[in-house]
């Protein structure tokens, strides 16, 4: 559906703020995680269209979306990290706004979103007066609008409280069993339970893509659980690389990403999630380190 | 007080401004407006006559024209440019973390203003350094640089200091936020203008303090060496039959500095004003007063009108159905209606009385449609960014390209809504006027899009419209002037060449949007 081969995009003199990425993509859900300044939102404006690669092809379905960006704008849906309302608008308003921009002609379908978004009967209040979590979720129906079939969501969940947050994620797992689902965060626990792959991005590189059983599989085995005194932690933060440190009494509880025994009485431990993607991170480092 | 502190916030400030698109387009105007006032007297037009004969291009007379000149624009034009930083702030954040710091409000308001006045005095002074060109170019005498710096810290300091500290001002007190702030400034301009007539009569022309625009100084220094009863400032024909005149060196009689001097300390009252009501981005003092803005007039009036904006709502539909560019620029256009639901109630008014008006009132009511319209539709293509919009207005159908030129449509096509049906019965009466009144929306509507797009702010076309708008009422007979046939006077040329710069203007929009980068989220959003 998707196919981005060797994209790079460059800010000026700035370091590429996406490096020769090439990746695949098919329905269903796809966490596209990295920490700030990863490159994630730079490479989804590239997917919405916004901007182009400034090297490499951005394919939908075999067609080049630089050169011809109207092949997906009408299959799109798209959701920024930060956007925001007009002032004075009703959530009908804004939505009949983007309807009217996207030619969607079926008004029953705008109240039908709405619905589904739970935001039916705040239709007439301004939506500037809405708040994060309604706004993210009329964001999401404006997404939708166009019944697309990529959808791009940046950062959805930011700023949202916990049971928004899960309502969020229910609602992007129900729509990525049919539909591609790029949905970008560095909060794992975001997209552990509903993502298909999983797509690491690192200093504007994509690091891994697979699926979130694949890449617990290569951490197993370099996860490790201690406990040591402070003299020990100081040793083993500067030799190895400590996932988690917990005060327990006088001593300190570890978690330790290292491909062996860290010190005497660690034990191997099953890494979570978000463990493995950090143990992924830790071990491009030091191929990084290594190459150089 | 910390002077230093005090000068770095300053000078911060007026970096900020200096580097800012709006800048650069605001030099670029004065530049072209300074070459067009300074006339080529060898075509039959010069910038002062007196009873007919033309004032030599002296050092005295370049100054104090131009200065005059540079007073009118840069008293309306200097307040739009700077006021709106205290908004920034709040919507940023910033606001929150300056007002829960240890800097004071004082150096705070004082740093603001001093930085406004420094941005003021390198926007006059770009101008000066413009008539000193075309003083190279033009001038019979010799450039006299002290001429023309005493002549413009006379006429133009007063006008600085007051309109800094309108700025600061308006932006210091919460119920002066916002776009009916932003009204209320022009009103205070046009009455500073009004008031010049009624100085200015009798038999001896005096200044007075409470003149920050230094435009009776002008009258009174003139007075004392010529006639002014024929006097023609700006563009002006003369008969060049008649003897050249030529004014004294020095022009500023003490009297008339010693006011200038209260001038400037009563223009500082704004700045007194402004460090009292300053809110400090207090939540107390403008979250109210943004609850309380729909108790504004205009707010209100639109509450009480919301009804009205299901009017707009079917637009949405046609809009939908309506292909490419039309169909997205009638989104536009219900997306304008439907958020001022008092532009609706206006519109119809504006049909009936185009309709029952009798013929002779259709200019002025065209004049005040047009005003509305200016208005109106001054924010239309900044509003994606301002609201935050953009990267999912640009997502759509078209892209970022396509937003261009749908907002462009929208601008005209509510344009012709307003003026449209007094357009027609002013077709039969009088076509050449019609002709001039739609070539005129064209060309408003093309730099309202362009100048929103390339300047980034709403109050780059606000301003240039309103100064305009203003200058083209008070000029009777010249064609250029006659933007949109309000007086009659515009002629097939003029309806060409505004025609040819909205085209112009137009063009230039899209290749600044097209530009490498033109249409990225991240420059969108800054």
């Amino acid at each position: 559906m998707l196919d981005l081969q060797n994209v790079t995009k460059s800010f000026g003199k700035q370091p590429a703020a996406v490096s020769d990425l090439s990746l695949r993509l098919a329905p269903g859900v796809v966490g596209l995680i990295g920490h700030n300044g990863a490159g994630k939102s730079t490479l989804m404006q590239m997917i919405a269209t916004l901007t182009r690669p400034s090297s490499g092809r951005i394919l939908f379905d075999g067609v080049d979306i630089a050169a011809r960006p109207e092949a997906i704008r009408r299959r799109l849906g798209y959701l920024p990290q930060d956007f925001g309302v007009y002032r004075n608008v009703s959530a009908l308003e804004f939505m009949q706004y983007f309807a009217a921009l996207k030619g969607v002609r079926d008004p029953a379908r705008i109240r039908r979103l709405l619905e589904l978004v739970n935001l039916h009967e705040q239709a007439g209040r301004m939506a500037s007066t809405f708040s994060g979590g309604m706004l993210r979720r009329l964001g999401i129906a404006q997404a939708l609008l166009n019944d697309p079939d990529v959808l791009v969501v940046d950062e959805p969940t930011a700023g949202l409280d916990p049971e928004e947050r899960l309502r969020f994620r229910n609602l992007l797992a129900e729509l990525g069993f049919n539909k591609l689902v790029l949905l970008s965060t560095h909060i794992v626990s975001d997209v552990e339970s509903i993502a298909g792959r999983l797509a690491i991005m690192k200093s504007g590189r994509l690091v891994a893509c697979d699926t979130p059983d694949a890449i617990l599989g290569r951490a197993r085995g370099q996860v490790w659980s201690a406990t040591v005194d402070a003299f020990e932690y100081d040793v083993l933060r500067a030799t190895t690389h400590v996932l988690q440190a917990l005060r327990q009494g006088e001593r300190i509880a570890l978690r330790i990403a290292h491909p062996s025994l860290p010190c005497a009485g660690a034990q191997l431990s099953e890494p979570s999630l978000e463990e493995a993607l950090m143990a992924q991170r830790y071990a491009v480092n030091e191929t990084v380190r290594e190459a150089a | 007080m910390n002077a230093a502190l005090v000068r770095t916030l300053a000078l911060l400030e007026a970096r900020v401004r200096l580097r800012r698109a709006s800048t650069l387009v605001t030099v670029l105007a004065v530049v072209a407006l300074s070459w067009l006032i300074v006339c080529d007297p060898a075509r039959g037009q010069a910038l002062m006559t007196i009873g007919g004969a033309r004032v030599r291009y002296t050092s005295s007379m370049l100054a104090l024209g131009s200065a005059a000149q540079a007073s009118l624009l840069f008293a309306l034009a200097g307040f739009y440019l700077l006021r709106g930083r205290m908004l920034e702030d709040q919507r940023s954040g910033m606001g929150g973390v300056i007002g829960a710091s240890a800097l004071g409000g004082r150096p705070f308001v004082l740093g603001r203003w001093c930085g406004g006045v420094l941005y003021l005095l390198a926007l006059i002074g770009a101008s000066m350094a413009t008539v000193l060109a075309c003083h190279l170019v033009r001038g019979e005498g010799p450039v006299e640089p002290l001429v023309y710096l005493s002549t413009y810290l006379v006429v133009l300091g007063p006008m600085a200091l007051f309109t800094a500290g309108c700025a600061v001002l308006w932006d210091s007190w919460a119920p002066l936020l916002g776009k009916r702030g932003d009204l209320l400034y022009f009103f205070v301009w046009a009455g500073q203008m009004g008031m010049l007539p009624a100085l200015t009569e009798g038999p001896a022309v005096t200044t007075v303090p409470f003149d920050f625009s230094g435009m009776s100084a002008v009258i009174a220094a003139l007075s004392a060496h010529v006639d002014i009863r024929n006097m023609a400032l700006g563009i002006a024909d003369f008969d060049p039959k008649l003897a050249p005149l030529t004014l004294p060196a020095s022009l500023w009689r003490a009297d008339i500095v010693g006011v200038r001097a209260v001038s400037a300390l009563l223009a500082c009252l704004p700045l007194w004003l402004a460090l009292l009501a300053f809110h400090r981005f207090s939540p107390d003092r403008l979250k109210p007063a943004r609850a309380h803005a729909r108790r504004s007039p205009l707010a209100l009036l639109n509450g009480w009108l919301r009804p009205l904006s299901r009017l707009a709502q079917p637009l949405f539909g046609l809009a939908a159905r309506l292909p490419g560019v039309p169909g997205q620029a009638m989104a536009e256009v219900a997306l304008t209606l439907g958020t001022a639901p008092t532009a609706i109630a206006l519109l119809l008014a504006a049909q009936v009385l185009a309709l029952v008006l009798p013929a002779h009132l259709l200019a002025p009511l065209v004049l005040a449609c047009v005003a509305c319209w200016g208005v109106l539709v001054s924010d239309l293509s900044t509003r994606d960014v301002d609201a935050g919009c953009a990267p999912m207005g640009a997502a759509v159908p078209g892209g970022g390209a396509r937003r261009y030129w749908r907002q462009l449509g929208a601008t005209f096509l509510l344009g012709l809504m307003f003026s449209g049906v007094a357009a027609l019965r002013l077709a039969g009466l009088a076509p050449l006027r019609a002709l001039a009144l739609l070539s005129g929306l064209f060309a408003l509507a093309a730099f309202a899009t362009m100048l929103g797009r390339t300047s980034g702010s709403a109050r780059t076309f606000l301003v240039l419209f309103l100064f305009g708008l203003y200058m083209g009422v008070q000029i009777h007979n010249v064609p250029m002037a006659d933007v949109v046939g309000f007086h009659g006077t515009a002629t097939l040329m003029s309806v060409l060449a505004w025609s040819a710069m909205g085209a112009a203007a137009a063009w230039a929009g899209h290749l600044w949007n097209r530009r490498p980068g033109g249409m990225d989220t991240h420059r969108l959003a800054g």
